[in-house]
């Protein structure tokens, strides 16, 4: 769970050293874990920032600051692959807030309450971020010619 | 944007959803030798404090003690010569008041102002 929300965030660059980052993080972190929130809901929290916090260094020092999706190679003719190529291309085009709400509601399926709280916003906050992300979403695979 | 395009978007995404690439063996290895090394700094840091910081800031803290209380003992020490010239003034003064010779004019009413 913690290697998807970071590579779906960050991409796939330095992915093993931020999940890393991460485990230390939730190691020493843990003692200060209060138990007001859940255990899961922490654990994404400390994901998503860690995720955040290295794309904004990578953003600070790099002028390319657009997430660079793996290039399909001439194996990945498979539908499959290539509808997955999109979908992480579409997220690559999403700003930082929206990509976070997409990845967290839409594809780890979290609730709006656990997504107000891992990005520490309110519920009509994430609803009106989901709502222009996906609109977002949409027109890219409209322009990608492709129909959900 | 309705409700139907939100579920078939969301149905798509999560059928579609990009997978991380798969984490190298020795993920779990490398991420226990970092919480180790971790440790190991904290521990050194705290060791520190013990072993080196702490005694020396209680023995300074007892030299400067020891120090403030010597040079105390020292500046009120009293001479033999400031002995002596206290006491005669004190002779002196007493002298004078009982002799009736004081400046000091306080009168009967200091009985008056006692109750």
């Amino acid at each position: 769970m913690v290697r998807g929300v970071v590579y779906n965030i960050c991409g796939a660059n330095p992915l093993d050293d931020i999940v890393q980052d991460v485990w230390l993080k939730v190691w020493n972190g843990l003692s200060q874990f209060n138990g007001q929130a859940q255990l899961k809901t922490w654990l994404y929290r400390v994901a998503v920032n860690a995720a955040l916090d290295h794309y904004r260094r990578r953003k600070k020092t790099n002028r390319e600051t657009e997430l660079k999706p793996e290039a399909a190679g001439p194996d990945r003719r498979d539908n499959d692959l290539v509808y997955k190529d999109l979908v992480q291309k579409g997220l690559a085009k999403l700003s930082e807030k929206h990509r976070v709400v997409v990845v967290l509601s839409d594809l780890e399926e979290l609730p709006l309450r656990d997504v107000a709280q891992i990005t520490k916003t309110s519920e009509g906050t994430v609803k009106s971020r989901l709502h222009y992300a996906r609109q977002e979403m949409l027109k890219f695979l409209q322009r990608e010619d492709h129909q959900v | 944007m309705n409700k139907q395009s939100d579920t078939d978007l969301k149905t798509f995404l999560q059928r579609y959803r990009p997978t991380a690439p798969e984490a190298p063996p020795y993920e779990f290895n490398t991420i226990m030798a970092k919480i180790d090394a971790n440790e190991r700094k904290h521990h050194h840091r705290f060791s520190f404090w013990w072993r080196f910081a702490i005694p020396v800031t209680v023995a300074a803290s007892l030299t400067l003690l020891i120090v403030s209380d010597f040079h105390n003992k020292q500046t009120t020490q009293v001479t033999s010569a400031d002995d002596a010239a206290l006491e005669s003034f004190m002779y002196e003064s007493y002298a004078v008041v009982d002799n009736g010779n004081s400046d000091l004019n306080v009168g009967d009413d200091w009985l008056q102002l006692a109750m």
